[in-house]
């Protein structure tokens, strides 16, 4: 036991040592980074030109984020633009054994090792959820929603960089914050100014130190609402026999934005015509329909039945909720619609591979936990499925549906968490058999029941159950 | 060789053809009896959408969905803590279990099959489908209580008419369309056959049928409170047989196999318990039970004793058994055995105890007296054809006559005391059409002879012949008019007065297209998503079951009218003054007021105009503190405009209905569309409301959710706060209030 717990303490002692910094390999000759809080969520790209100052080639950059932002990393794209490359993609991954309680590194794999002295154009795009908040949280209606944004003022960088600059998109009016700057920082150094609609920090040219962790904190006002979708529930059921692919979708919705102070007031409400405007407020909800096929049988319900205000508006569904949503509402609802499937099923004999979008739905959201299911038809064997982004959990299970008499669909869900509304353009594959055997399983399987029940009932007729004496 | 041409000039037709062919008919038009049932009760679904309509229903289907996800012993043992807060309902022995149980063994049997059906398409479309085998019932009984009668030559022809009667007569389908999930969706079909296995099994003295009437009997104990009608039905007909002198033993036969099995299964529901023993309801049953044995004996010792002996007898038994009879009765009640005579027993005789005694029960829109036009509505041309009929059954007196005729007398009775209790009419009503009907057509639709006689072109038979055939024709036509306008009539009626939801309002938009008012939805949808899980919401007790069904929410007071006291309190704490109601409410641990506002758009069912009901009821348990006179201006008006007494005024739910109301006006006078009056836009301002907050209006204002608010901080009053708060607008600011007027859309 003694023996364990110094074990124990050896190894936090080990990690502790190993959390440091990675090496100095690098520099930065040059560090754009820009921010854009248009949205919900916040969208960054960092355009980093670096240069090996080591002695060896080497092959690995490590990128920095502030450690608490680490669980809100929806999206992680790292892409080498010089020297030019087949496949610019990289891969990039936490390293939790560097991270710090401040800074945590994603460490990026280049493709070849890179010679001393020489440079390359590195580009890290991610988005970031979670990071908008309303300032003051409450508000009467029709108030004006300030929103609470903290992120980093200098390049947050595992290396030097010598000349730095910072573009914020969406926040022109944007106030700062006044926060306790270290005593060497000069504040008039780090006025912004306007330029275009970006907010522009710099460039500042002259060396910053790796790891200048130096927080800016805006507040600016945002007319549009913070939706948030708690849990999203998505099924494709796919139907050779109706060739129709049909899609339903429940919503766990909610807005983050400003919450009303005092209740809803529905003259207020009336008075101030704020279905005519921009709010804060959800009051109607746009679901991009399929671009360029058929969308039939749409439908929008919620847990207490229909709700019939919804309408078909320039290829959107825009969808009507029963109540506007205020910060801190939630409203859960479902809807879906069917679609030809040979608009989305590719097959080569028996193989069938379809191609679905990894999302639909709202056009400005944050999605914390997404459900992802496509019901194979009952008799296909599923083969593969392939996600253009990492998943948390990928399950394969049988699902009995309507005369599901032998094995049940097939249903293949994939768990994803922290996603955004622009992963709609991203496409889930899944590749699966189903052959002439499959497809007359099913109402092969049913006929022979029926059969069985009429012949059943056919000898069942026979037997007299009469206690009349036999004549 | 199937048809041929015999030397007479008749077509021959082998004989089992004929029979495939009367079974073929026949299959068909139950296929189409079906079928018209079935679709005549689809127009809600149609025109909304697949949802359980009013009150009753939505607790039966939560109910419902409460035996799916658990289990039946589960269901059984259920102790509801969200409803009657904060005591609770025993829900799981206070409820006839019969409806939920058949639609769960209907869920599970479909899912058995392949055929995963949604628990709500099931509970909506169940009383449909039942309606098709009611029509069923019903042949089988018409034809079984004409089975033996001489007259008439073709019995199928009334029993297919009483068939298609019930499956589209309004006083049936008003409680069984699509989405009206309550008890009495299979009660019906189950009282059909329970008397059509009673009158077969009287007919047949068969144990079988007996101990079948049993099986259905106890499905119906297990379904609905109204089986208390056939516990009293059967006997009477029994005992009216007796006097008649027509005991014999396929009567005792088949009355004790019922009633013996029967009282001994219904026993089995827990609801039911030991009140067949205990219950004045069920004494008529016992008393005929313990009868017919009696009766049995005399017939025995009538034919072994001698005459004298025997009326000897005779007196001293019978002395004997009326004082046993009458002291065990007055003992059992006075030591508490037996129940004494309940409030709904006597409401049953006089239509106005409940209104003088027990406002709760008279508050129910469905107990009130039958008016006489809804005879009409309800039954049309039946309600002539019905003396016919009964007459036609006295012409026969059969045993089984002599039950349609008790049938006849008790309905026509109690669909007098009761709205509600006109569907239990409607089935004697229909077998009594079906059978005059089915006399008429079989003298008057048949033409053969006149029509051989003009063939034939017999000189001296065809101009007497012509006449018959003319008049034959006339009276014929004229009853398929009847029949055509009957279905016409169902139609409309079944389309305008039965198909609404309740819980969806149709109207129609400026353009004349369909608009659907959707208030109480939303207000429950608003409740369920974004107050805490375990929030109490007050509201008075009609909308109980729905809050509980769409909302979710912990309710106080709902349709299960079992405790008085509660529903008095809530109906105080709406009566009284804000100050005592916020004492109650606090009592009671009310997060959220619900009330119900139709002034804004004109929607007449509101709590306002329900509010009478609510002082009436608490003022039976708390006469000192409210009064119904109060509530009416000195000449005796309902008044809620500016002339409405202060006792009005000042009552919480008054407040709560029209607070912030005149500011929609915009400085003009707003008026209730309901009452039609007008309140001036000063006085409507002056409405407030200090210890509750608004939460939530719907959009057509018809439903109103108010916040009790915390208690304040440095336990100040809270009314004294607003007080203060209002002297504290200055003039200047009060000035300001009432120029700006903000431009005025008003939405309906």
């Amino acid at each position: 036991m003694r023996f364990l717990t110094l074990f124990s303490l050896i190894c936090s002692f080990l990690l502790v040592v190993q959390a440091q910094p990675p090496a100095q390999n690098w520099e930065n000759v040059k560090y754009e980074r820009m921010v854009d809080v248009l949205k919900s969520y916040v969208k960054e790209r960092h355009v980093i030109h670096a240069k090996n100052i080591a002695v060896e080639p080497t092959d690995e950059y490590y990128f920095a984020i502030p450690s608490y932002l680490k669980d809100e990393v929806s999206l992680f794209v790292a892409i080498i633009d010089k020297p030019r490359y087949q496949d610019p993609l990289l891969t990039a991954e936490l390293v939790e054994d560097l991270s710090s309680d401040e800074i945590a590194y994603y460490k990026t794999k280049l493709p070849y090792p890179i010679a001393p002295k020489s440079e390359i154009h590195l580009s890290f795009s991610f988005i970031l959820t979670n990071q908008l908040e309303a300032a003051p949280k409450e508000g009467p209606m029709g108030a004006k929603q300030t929103i609470f944004f903290k992120t980093t003022r200098l390049a947050l960088s595992a290396y030097d960089t010598l000349q730095y600059e910072l573009k914020i998109l969406g926040a022109n009016e944007a106030q700062e914050v006044l926060v306790d700057l270290p005593a060497n920082v000069d504040p008039e150094e780090f006025k912004p100014s306007v330029q275009n609609r970006f907010l522009v920090y710099g460039p500042y040219t002259k060396r910053f130190k790796a790891h200048s962790n130096l927080p800016l904190v805006l507040i600016f006002t945002k007319i549009q609402p913070l939706p948030f979708v708690h849990s999203l529930k998505r099924d494709f059921w796919v139907s050779h026999w109706s060739d129709s692919l049909q899609l339903e979708e429940y919503y766990e919705l909610t807005n983050h934005g400003i919450q009303l102070s005092q209740g809803f007031s529905r003259v207020d409400w009336m008075n101030g015509k704020y279905t005519m405007r921009p709010t804060p407020v959800i009051t109607s909800i746009q679901i991009p329909l399929p671009k360029d096929v058929d969308t039939t049988d749409v439908y929008f319900v919620d847990k207490v039945g229909n709700v019939s205000t919804s309408l078909f508006h320039n290829g959107e569904l825009v969808l009507k909720p029963r109540f506007p949503i205020f910060g801190g509402w939630n409203y859960n609802f479902t809807i879906g619609w069917s679609n030809k499937l040979s608009s989305f099923l590719k097959h080569n004999n028996d193989n069938h591979v379809l191609r679905v979008p990894l999302l639909n739905g709202l056009n400005d959201a944050t999605y914390e936990n997404v459900e992802f299911s496509v019901y194979l038809p009952e008799g296909a064997k599923f083969i593969n499925i392939e996600s253009p982004i990492d998943y948390k959990e990928l399950t394969v299970s049988q699902e009995f549906s309507y005369l599901d008499i032998t094995t049940g669909h097939t249903k293949v869900t994939l768990v994803y968490d922290n996603l955004v509304d622009e992963m709609r353009d991203l496409e889930v594959l899944v590749e699966y058999e189903y052959g002439l055997a499959g497809l007359l399983r099913k109402p092969l399987a049913a006929s022979v029941y029926i059969f069985g029940a009429l012949l059943g009932l056919f000898f069942l007729r026979k037997i007299d159950l009469s206690i009349k004496p036999s004549a | 060789m199937a048809s041929l041409i015999d030397n007479e000039g008749y077509l021959r037709v082998d004989p089992s053809i004929l029979k495939l062919t009367k079974l073929l008919l026949l299959t068909l038009i139950f296929v189409s009896i079906s079928f018209a049932a079935v679709s005549s009760r689809l127009f809600s679904v149609i025109r909304f959408e697949s949802i359980i309509h009013e009150f009753d229903p939505w607790f039966n289907f939560r109910a419902t969905k409460h035996l799916v996800n658990t289990s039946f012993y589960d269901f059984l043992n259920w102790f509801d803590d969200k409803t009657w807060y904060p005591l609770g309902r025993v829900t799981g022995g206070t409820l006839y279990p019969g409806l939920m149980v058949t639609s769960s063994v209907i869920y599970h049997v479909l899912k058995f099959l392949g055929l995963p059906v949604d628990i709500r398409n099931i509970c909506v479309l169940l009383a449909p489908a039942f309606s098709s085998v009611t029509s069923l019932a019903m042949y089988l009984l018409t034809l079984e209580v004409t089975s033996s009668s001489t007259t008439l030559r073709t019995k199928k022809t009334g029993a297919l008419l009483s068939a298609v009667f019930m499956g589209i007569t309004p006083g049936y389908i008003s409680r069984s369309v699509a989405g009206s999930y309550d008890n009495e969706a299979i009660a019906i079909t189950l009282l059909l056959v329970t008397f059509f296995l009673w009158v077969k099994s009287v007919n047949t003295g068969s144990v079988f049928y007996g101990s079948l009437t049993a099986v259905f009997y106890f499905y119906m104990v297990s379904a609905w409170g109204g089986y208390v009608f056939i516990t009293n039905i059967i006997p009477l007909h029994v005992f009216i047989l007796l006097l008649m002198g027509r005991f014999d033993y396929k009567i005792y036969t088949s009355y004790c196999t019922w009633y013996a099995l029967g009282t001994l299964m219904s026993m089995q529901i827990p609801f039911v318990g030991f009140l067949p023993i205990r219950s004045n309801d069920h004494m008529a049953a016992f008393g005929v039970f313990g009868l017919i044995q009696l009766v049995l004996l005399v017939s025995y010792l009538k034919d072994t004793l001698s005459p004298q002996k025997f009326t000897r007898l005779m007196y001293a038994f019978s002395a004997i058994v009326a004082s046993v009879g009458i002291t065990g009765l007055v003992a059992a009640t006075k030591l508490g055995l037996i129940a004494p005579w309940t409030g709904r027993f006597y409401s049953l005789w006089d239509t106005n105890y409940a209104k003088v005694h027990i406002p709760i029960i008279a508050s129910v829109s469905e107990h009130q007296p039958t008016p006489w036009s809804s005879f009409f509505f309800d039954l049309n041309f039946m309600i002539w054809l019905f003396p016919v009929g009964v007459y036609f059954c006295f012409q026969e007196l059969s045993n089984s006559a002599v039950f349609v005729i008790v049938y006849a007398v008790l309905g026509s009775y109690f669909a007098g005391v009761m709205v509600r209790l006109m569907l239990t009419l409607a089935p004697v009503v229909c077998v009594c059409a079906g059978i005059t009907l089915g006399r008429l057509f079989n003298i008057y639709l048949d033409i053969r002879e006149e029509v051989a006689n003009w063939w034939h072109d017999k000189k001296d038979e065809t101009k007497d012949s012509l006449f018959t055939l003319i008049s034959k024709m006339v009276v014929s036509a004229t009853f398929i008019f009847y029949l055509t306008f009957y279905v016409q009539h169902c139609t409309w009626v079944t389309s305008n007065a039965y198909s609404s939801p309740s819980v969806v309002l149709a109207s129609r938009a400026p353009d004349g297209s369909q608009m659907l008012i959707d208030d109480y939805r939303e207000a429950y949808y608003w409740l369920r998503m974004n107050t805490p899980e375990d929030a109490k919401v007050m509201a008075w007790w009609d909308y109980g079951y729905q809050i509980g069904g769409m909302a979710d929410r912990t309710t106080f007071v709902d349709n299960n009218t079992w405790n008085n006291t509660h529903i008095a309190t809530v109906g105080r704490a709406m009566a009284t003054s804000e100050e005592k109601a916020e004492v109650i409410m606090r009592e009671l641990g009310v997060d959220y007021v619900l009330v119900i506002f139709g002034g804004l758009i004109g929607y007449s069912g509101d709590d306002i105009n329900k509010f009478l009901w609510m002082v009436r009821i608490s003022e039976g348990i708390w006469p000192e503190e409210i009064n119904e006179r109060n509530y009416f201006t000195d000449r005796g008006a309902y008044r809620v405009d500016d002339l409405a007494t202060d006792t009005m005024k000042n009552s919480l739910m008054y407040k709560l209905s029209f607070y912030r109301f005149g500011d929609v006006y915009a400085g003009n006078d707003p008026v209730d569309r309901v009452r039609q009056q007008k309140l001036s836009a000063n006085y409507a301002k002056s409405i407030t409301v200090d210890v509750m907050e608004e939460a939530f209006t719907s959009e057509n204002w018809i439903v109103r959710i108010y916040k009790l608010k915390d208690k304040d901080t440095f336990g100040r009053d809270l009314i004294d706060i607003g007080k203060k708060e209002r002297k504290q607008l200055s003039k200047r600011n009060k000035r300001m209030l009432s120029r700006k007027k903000p431009a005025l859309d008003l939405r309906v």
